[in-house]
């Protein structure tokens, strides 16, 4: 599984850090940084929540 | 035309849907040369911050400009307008005279605010489309203003929520009952009127609205029928109509109704797939819906964009999407996913705080609403595909 992420799309809203705190990180600079864009198979359901989360639907599992 | 043939693409526009162009011809491989011109000075920005987080305060304008790097860039030219086009010769002519040549030309320019008739230009009237109009707007308010909005569709509305509380008195105008029903339809616009009463902003809707300007330095009034509103500023947010006056009138390509430039499903606006158009002055065709749809959202100038490149470097398949929107006010996210047709049933399902309004047009499920409920997208978005196959 890996994570994309359309940083043009991303508006830091920050759900997918509440969702997935160990992949999403939203810094002080206010942008989105991917803590771990390949994370194995145990994460994907928790993963998908973020995905279907995302209030901008910036997130992409491919 | 093929790739191969491209040797010069240029790109009119330096918006969202044109810089995203770019970017994702280069992503792709394009080898030609890719010459972006924007009218504003700024870099490439996207408009989602303008009138919420940049109202607000909570972001820096260095926040808003579009990020990505491009391994093989392209040469942006800024504070230049294009001013016709040739399209036999395949020119643009443009504002610093230096003309150029194209292969293939991406007609991005967006659109312009609409002036409602009799609405003077004054101190006290401004629009707000672009950053340099959030800015200002930000600068000027202070807590004692009153500070009136026309117009309560998206722009309008999220202003609205931004302003209030920050100033002493937001008054939100519209001729409709209510905010960008549009849009949400009956029973979230009125779940959106209440939320707006509820949060502070004073809301004039369902009657024809009136402007008043008392002498200089005085206040601007603007009269509902049955009320008037003293105020310090007037913000119009009336809506947009597609930039394509540039492109002259007798130009050959075909124009919507509301003034957008009709492409196909690729974006080609023309027989040969020469010229082609993104974002908010175009009018694609649907495949979903068997018919063009004029969206002025964030994610079909994005998809847009991307699907023009792919057409372009024939590197990847066209996707098409269902049309994807959203806003946030006062804290709460709505979501819209595909179309809300005219005259459409409405299915409302509330759970918790949660709500999900589906659009049913006969036997079709042509889109949905979704108001702090955007968990439940994916699944609705292949309920309204499903449907509409």
């Amino acid at each position: 599984m890996k994570i994309e992420v359309d940083f043009d799309k991303c508006q830091s809203n920050a759900v997918c850090m509440q969702i997935a705190p160990s992949i999403f990180e939203v810094r002080e600079d206010g942008f989105l940084y991917i803590l771990n864009e390949s994370p194995d198979n145990s994460m994907r359901s928790i993963v998908e929540k973020a995905v279907a989360s995302c209030p901008t639907q910036a997130i992409k599992i491919v | 035309m093929t790739q191969s043939s491209i040797e010069r693409c240029v790109i009119v526009g330096a918006s969202l849907a044109g810089f995203r162009s770019a970017r994702e011809l280069r992503r792709l491989g394009f080898k030609g040369e890719i010459v972006l011109i924007g009218e504003e000075h700024h870099h490439p920005y996207q408009r989602p911050p303008l009138s919420k987080q940049i109202l607000k305060g909570t972001t820096s304008k260095e926040r808003v400009y579009l990020r990505g790097t491009v391994e093989e860039p392209f040469s942006l030219r800024l504070g230049v307008t294009a001013t016709s086009i040739d399209q036999n010769n395949r020119v643009v002519f443009t504002s610093d005279h230096e003309d150029l040549s194209y292969d293939a030309l991406i007609v991005a320019t967006g659109a312009t605010p609409i002036t409602p008739p009799g609405l003077a230009p004054s101190t006290r009237v401004m629009y707000f489309r672009t950053l340099d109009d959030a800015v200002k707007l930000r600068a000027s308010i202070s807590s004692s203003m009153r500070i009136g909005i026309l117009g309560a569709g998206f722009i309008g509305s999220e202003i609205a929520s931004s302003l209030v509380g920050q100033v002493s008195d937001v008054v939100l105008f519209d001729a409709s009952p209510t905010p960008m029903a549009q849009a949400l339809g009956t029973h979230l616009a009125k779940k959106l009127s209440d939320l707006h009463r509820k949060m502070g902003v004073k809301t004039c809707f369902g009657e024809p609205i009136g402007v008043v300007e008392t002498d200089a330095g005085s206040t601007l009034i603007a009269n509902g029928s049955s009320k008037s509103y003293e105020l310090d500023l007037l913000v119009v947010g009336v809506g947009v109509r597609p930039a394509t006056n540039w492109l002259g009138q007798d130009s050959g390509f075909q124009l919507g109704r509301e003034g957008a430039l009709l492409a196909d499903s690729c974006g080609r606006i023309d027989e040969e797939g020469v010229h082609f158009a993104v974002g908010d002055v175009a009018s694609w065709y649907s495949p979903h819906y068997k018919k063009n749809l004029h969206i002025e959202h964030f994610e079909s100038a994005v998809n847009q964009a991307l699907n023009v490149a792919r057409y372009i470097t024939n590197a990847e398949q066209v996707v098409h999407e269902l049309p994807f929107a959203w806003t946030e006010q006062h804290g709460h996210l709505i979501q819209t996913i595909g179309v809300r047709t005219e005259g459409s049933e409405e299915e409302v399902i509330t759970k918790d705080a949660q709500t999900v309004v589906y659009f049913h047009d006969g036997l079709r499920l042509t889109g949905a609403a979704l108001f702090d409920g955007s968990e439940h997208l994916p699944e609705i978005k292949s309920r309204i595909t499903n449907s509409l196959e």
